[in-house]
């Protein structure tokens, strides 16, 4: 058994999941068991039915053509069944994208899909697409005194006053080998994601250690190709009614909770944030020449809540 | 009956035209559609946020081989969608027709109701291509008499998945000879021609009930003047950063005898000849 500490869930794996930084055994049982097994094709009584996924009450069915099957169940357990020849090794990064997702869809928590970095304490989390450059402004914020708190998925809690929290996900930064050359960050670069990939898992330069951290911004990023050499950043505070709908659309796997009619709980939970975080919407240009101005100016409107 | 109908072709062929087309045809508004918020109902099968939503799978972390073995899947997806809605959806596709190992189509089979393909005289599709990627023509016309284009990837404001065009002739092949989607070929010369009457025609094909006036508007209104005009004053999305033109620079048809020497018309005629000659463009 392998143990892991996913958005404050200990994780008890049969599997290695490769991506996932390794714990010492905690308190038997783990929130989670992920084991290898058989999945069937099909789920009895399902709901939702598409043509790679289908869910059930309490139940979540993937199907990636010749990659795996996988099972996520009452929000405890995941069951990985890879295709023939495939590597363990390059079947977890599914495991810990939308296996994770799923999973803490079925615990009802809020799950947003950014990458975190913390400075002080105070927890920034950078929201966006995949290819909207989350991993790469956090990496550029963490040569900026920032600490990297998480890489892909950022679980919000709220503590006992109702403040917004954030847990690490657990999972090691990964970066593009375009961005970890334009960082300088080749001497902290690991394995690759999966074996054919040249997106490689990265050594945080410093790394947070908190389990938990106070959630004190949010930002949305967008690329804006048309940006001029003059304007190419903008950072812009939403107020609240523009607020709200963004970061919905920002949920981690924001169909699969669709589908599974977490809506209301939702919008219930990101009120809740906006009772207390400010969110911004940054628009820039991604190219890397451009990326120093766009720092100063992310840099300068974040000093606001992190010092 | 409703579904999802292909539109494909080469780039710059005309497949942004037939799409401000079909949208001024379908938004039953009396007046033009903004170039930058068509209302034409439609679905991506390339980009990255649409994919990893609706699969569940993100794109990023797919060979492309991998990511080609769920696009039939992603094909399905979309038309239950069309289905569930009673909806027909208008997706655009610069890919060639291409099947898997098994001869399962890359698009799935079942998918699509029909397909409209476009094309355009190579020679003319080289200087369109030339501007719009801001490369010479010179370079341009090499590549398109010997290059297999594949496109896609990350760095740019929507990631795409790798798509694969096969050079002119392939992709011009690999649509007009499939017997899987009922297809209406079109020349992109024919509909500049008589756009009323060609676009009926392909209207016809697809099933619609609408009428002539609906027609002569939508065709009024996707004018390339009403276009360029709009480009001017708001810019078009679809523009590239490197063009060296407007998106909507000529439309012209047989532009490229101003543009080619003889020797670069020459050298594309020597490629794709045989396929040029099907379609009267020798």
């Amino acid at each position: 058994m392998r143990y892991y500490s996913i958005c404050g869930l200990s994780v008890a794996s049969a599997v290695p999941l490769s991506g996932a930084i390794e714990s010492l055994p905690g308190r038997e049982p783990a929130d989670v068991l992920i084991r290898r097994q058989t999945v069937p094709p099909a789920l009895e009584q399902a709901t939702v039915v598409t043509p790679n996924w289908q869910l059930a009450d309490g139940h979540f069915l993937l199907h990636v053509p010749g990659i795996l099957r996988m099972s996520v169940r009452d929000g405890r357990e995941i069951l990985a069944d890879p295709a023939p020849g495939q590597d363990m090794n390059d079947v977890a990064p599914f495991i810990l994208s939308t296996g994770i997702a799923a999973l803490l869809l079925q615990r009802r928590r809020l799950v947003l899909h950014a990458a975190t970095v913390a400075r002080q304490g105070q927890a920034i989390a950078l929201c966006g697409p995949t290819g909207a450059g989350k991993s790469t402004l956090a990496a550029a914020l963490c040569r900026n005194g920032y600490d990297f708190v998480g890489d892909d998925a950022a679980a919000i809690d709220f503590d006992g006053d109702g403040y917004p929290t954030v847990t690490p996900d657990g999972r090691r930064h990964r970066l593009w080998a375009d961005a970890i050359e334009h960082l300088g960050l080749e001497g902290r670069r690991g394995m690759a994601v999966r074996g054919h990939l040249r997106k490689f898992h990265v050594q945080p330069e410093q790394e947070n250690s908190a389990a938990t951290l106070p959630l004190a911004g949010v930002v949305i990023l967008r690329n804006c190709p048309q940006a001029s050499a003059h304007h190419n950043t903008t950072m812009q505070r939403l107020d609240l009614v523009d607020a709200a709908p963004s970061l919905r659309a920002e949920v981690y796997r924001g169909t699969l909770a669709r589908k599974m009619g977490l809506d209301g709980n939702l919008f219930g939970q990101i009120a809740q944030v906006l009772r207390h975080v400010p969110v911004w919407r940054l628009e820039r240009n991604f190219d890397f020449p451009h990326m120093d101005d766009s720092l100063r100016i992310i840099l300068g409107e974040l000093q606001q809540v992190v010092g | 009956m409703t579904g999802v109908v292909w539109l494909a072709s080469y780039p710059k062929s005309g497949n942004t035209w037939l799409r401000l087309l079909l949208s001024n045809l379908l938004s039953g508004r009396d007046t033009p559609e903004d170039i930058n918020q068509l209302s034409l109902p439609s679905r991506s099968m390339t980009q990255f946020f649409p994919i990893s939503e609706t699969m569940l799978v993100d794109p990023d972390i797919l060979s492309p081989a991998e990511m080609n073995r769920l696009l039939p899947l992603m094909a399905q997806a979309i038309a239950d969608e069309a289905a569930r809605e009673h909806q027909d959806f208008y997706i655009k596709l610069h890919t060639a027709y291409h099947r898997l190992d098994d001869g399962t189509p890359l698009l799935g089979r079942g998918t699509a109701r029909a397909a409209l393909y476009i094309l355009r005289d190579p020679r003319d599709v080289a200087v369109s291509l030339a501007f719009h990627n801001g490369k010479s023509i010179a370079s341009t016309v090499e590549h398109l008499i010997s290059g297999l284009t594949t496109k896609g990837g990350m760095g740019q404001q929507n990631p795409q998945i790798r798509q694969s065009y096969l050079d002119w002739s392939g992709h011009v092949r690999s649509w007009t000879r499939q017997t899987d989607v009922p297809t209406y070929i079109c020349r992109y010369e024919d509909l500049r021609a008589d756009p009323v009457g060609v676009f009926a025609r392909m209207v016809a094909f697809l099933g619609l009930q609408v009428s002539a006036g609906a027609i002569a508007r939508a065709v009024a209104f996707a004018d390339f003047r009403e276009v360029q005009r709009q480009e001017a004053q708001n810019g078009f999305r679809e523009r590239l950063k490197v063009s060296t033109a407007p998106f909507f620079r000529s439309g012209r048809t047989g532009g490229w005898r101003d543009v080619l020497s003889p020797e670069q018309a020459d050298a594309i005629v020597a490629a794709h000849g045989e396929v040029m000659a099907e379609y009267n463009y020798l």
